[in-house]
């Protein structure tokens, strides 16, 4: 056999080796098993899709694997999930983190998430543990996704028949209206014009409600296939808006029509019957309108749009104004609890200058939140934060950070969804607050309550901690 | 004994049995001196890097092919993201192995179920014996080594072409960089997945040889037993991988139990 053969079978064997090398090292990089570790313990109820190699991840940053899993002595208890994490991420993994198991997205694989702790607490020793947190099986979402479609087409199914009934009643006073409107005048002719366009709103409206619902009644509208239709998702939630266009115009409209009737209240023949008509048109619109608000607002708290619309500001506190916050607490919608905290005992400043949480602030804090617990956990909060001195710009950079580091606590500790936990600088002026001197100086939990919920506790609007 | 039996039962039992003892035999005088080393450098040459162009094309062929599947599948789920995790996984678990399992037993069973065939009724192989050379040692043994060396280093070769076709579909379609879909081939591969998938290939060239030289040193009937041995070569070889494949994936998961998730 010549040399060049042997050189090849060489080439063959070695280039082989070395290819099968670099599939080794890219696994192995991939698993950092070539930097140093410290292991960490986190207890768990639910392991679904934990195996050993689980990558951990810590602020997004591929921080380790999952080395093995603890089985529990009897029902009841917890897993325990060993991890090894990288060294040079143990400043950020203190005693307070948290870790949760995720998925990567919808289809991802499941990965273990580190939530790095406050700079208050100790970093984690090597073999130490750490609080574990159970997450919603994507499976629960699922069923919860299908139970909300089902109560969705129920409910614009009961919408429609309602809404039928509003168009009878406006569709006859429209006719009645035709007949009267060279006697009745140029208000008379505004009316029924505001009637009509707000009929065809309404008809649209109810034309994109039956296809949705058709869809969903015909299967095609499980969470399965809103998820893989874009269209679809995008019909619904342009469905919601557009209801809450419509319930707009109708307000707008009911109230023209109410002022008409008041400037023909004294009036006797057909035109009392219009008006008569047009009063049952309101108070039908009305109902309707509620209903139309009622169930837009319940999309909009449904797990699968609230992101939708958190996104848009409805519920997108970090975005609201300080003027548009206390406009909404003074809605109907919500009732906001309040609960104060001074600043005193509550903050210090670390080593660089920056607003930290004291060392007995916890303590405070969850003193705090013991009373907001009995409410439904989606409940909006907000930490509203409170800085006296120094000018009103400096006021208001104070009491942003004091809030945030709560915020971060609550996020963290307490497991606090950061899209419903928002913060609000406000300054030094408090008028309601327990100093009695319309300032305040510390943090004030708000929670913004369902008032259907308000009979679940004592629900105090204020308290001073 | 009725002559049906003989024909249905005990003749194909015995071949079996010989087919065994033959492998048996093949296995011992492979780690038994003396080596033919030049001959197995020889085989290795023909069997491994005379096979490469193969390979490489096919498994840059089958990385296209597979990464617009996956991608037609996961973009309806909005997970384009997981191709090259998934497309990688395919392929060192099962595509790679399988796919150079079988064009092995095409291109080499074919070439050693002939060869030997042809050596055989020739009478070459007696006069190998004649000048005292072991012709089992020579000419079977040094081609199971060959194959058993050679397949774990083309499915190598075949699982890179095949992220490298999947990198190349992928990069027309998104603009993806090399290294970038490299990091995410390699994301969710586990050794348990690259070892085993890899290493089960020798026992896969271990059936390609002995099931081909076996059906070669026993062709008769002139250059028509010839044709016969090198087809029976490839369609016996090609079955018995994919069967074997079936234990060997069961074997792995009861080993590795990582590895079935």
């Amino acid at each position: 056999m010549g040399s060049p053969r042997l050189a090849f079978v060489g080439t063959f064997v070695a280039g082989g080796l070395l290819l099968f090398a670099v599939g080794l090292f890219l696994i192995g990089d991939r698993r950092q098993l070539f930097t140093e570790h410290f292991e960490l313990e986190a207890d768990f109820g639910n392991v679904t899709g934990i195996v050993i190699g689980t990558s951990v991840r810590l602020a997004g940053l591929e921080a380790g694997e999952v080395l093995g899993l603890e089985i529990p002595a009897g029902p009841g208890e917890r897993f325990a999930v060993r991890m090894r994490v990288r060294e040079d991420l143990r400043p950020l993994v203190r005693t307070d983190s948290v870790a949760a198991v995720l998925t990567d997205g919808l289809l991802g694989a499941v990965f273990i998430q580190i939530r790095s702790g406050s700079t208050s607490a100790p970093e984690v020793a090597d073999g130490g543990a750490i609080r574990g947190v159970d997450s919603i099986e994507i499976a629960d979402l699922i069923e919860e996704g299908r139970d909300t479609f089902r109560v969705v087409a129920d409910e614009f199914l009961g919408l429609r028949e309602q809404m039928a009934g509003t168009f009878l009643a406006l569709g006859e006073t429209a006719e009645t209206t035709a007949q009267l409107i060279n006697d009745a005048g140029d208000d008379i002719q505004t009316v029924t014009n505001a009637t009509a366009g707000l009929m065809e709103d309404v008809r649209a409206i109810l034309a994109d409600t039956r296809t949705l619902t058709g869809d969903l009644s015909g299967g095609r509208g499980t969470v399965g296939k809103l998820l893989g239709d874009e269209a679809l998702y995008t019909h619904l939630v342009g469905t919601a808006q557009e209801a809450e266009a419509t319930m707009r115009a109708v307000r707008g409209s009911a109230e023209r029509v109410e002022q008409l009737v008041g400037q023909f209240g004294g009036e006797e023949g057909q035109t009392a019957k219009l008006l008569a008509d047009a009063s049952d048109a309101v108070r039908l619109a009305r109902h309707a309108m509620s209903d139309l608000a009622e169930n837009t607002e319940a999309i909009k708290r449904n797990w699968l749009f609230r992101g939708f619309f958190s996104e848009r500001g409805f519920y997108n506190l970090d975005e609201l104004a300080l003027d548009e916050y206390r406009e909404l607490l003074t809605r109907d919608r919500y009732t906001p609890l309040r609960i104060w905290i001074d600043g005193d005992l509550l903050f210090d400043t670390d080593l660089d200058g920056r607003v930290a949480l004291a060392v007995d602030a916890d303590r405070r804090i969850d003193e705090a939140m013991s009373e907001l617990l009995i409410y439904p956990r989606d409940s909006p909060l907000v930490v509203e934060g409170y800085a006296s001195g120094g000018g009103r710009g400096q006021e208001f950079v104070s009491s942003q950070a004091r809030a945030d580091v709560v915020r971060d606590y609550l996020v963290a500790v307490y497991g606090r969804v950061s899209t419903i936990t928002g913060t609000m600088p406000i300054g030094s002026d408090a008028t309601e607050s327990p100093a009695g001197d319309g300032s305040w100086n510390g943090v004030a939990l708000t929670l913004l309550v369902d008032p259907q919920h308000l009979t679940r506790g004592t629900h105090p609007a204020t308290t001073e901690q | 004994m009725p002559s049906w039996v003989n024909a249905l039962f005990v003749l194909p039992m015995a071949r079996v049995g010989d087919s065994v003892l033959f492998a048996g035999r093949a296995l011992a005088a492979a780690l038994r001196p003396p080596f033919e080393f030049k001959e197995t450098a020889r085989q290795l040459y023909e069997i491994g890097w005379l096979s490469v162009p193969l390979v490489a094309v096919s498994g840059f062929a089958v990385g296209i092919v597979l990464s617009m599947h996956t991608r037609a599948s996961l973009e309806r789920f909005g997970a384009e993201a997981l191709i090259p995790a998934a497309l990688t996984l395919a392929l060192v678990r099962e595509t790679g192995p399988l796919v150079v399992g079988l064009l092995i037993s095409g291109r080499v069973g074919a070439g050693i179920g002939a060869e030997l065939g042809a050596m055989k009724v020739t009478e070459q192989i007696d006069a190998l014996e004649a000048s005292a050379v072991d012709s089992f040692n020579f000419l079977v043994v040094t081609r199971v080594v060959a194959c058993i060396v050679a397949m774990p280093i083309l499915t190598t070769v075949m699982n890179f072409t095949g992220i490298l076709g999947g990198w190349a579909a992928e990069s027309a379609v998104s603009g993806l960089g090399l290294f970038s879909y490299l990091r995410a081939a390699f994301s969710i591969v586990q050794f348990t997945d690259y070892l085993p998938g890899t290493l089960k290939t020798m026992v896969f060239g271990f059936i390609i040889a002995i099931t081909a030289s076996y059906l070669g040193i026993n062709s008769s009937q002139g250059t028509q037993g010839v044709g016969r041995a090198a087809t029976r070569s490839v369609v016996l070889a090609s079955v018995l991988l994919i069967a074997t494949n079936v234990v060997l994936v069961r074997l792995i998961f009861f080993v590795f139990p990582e590895s079935a998730q």
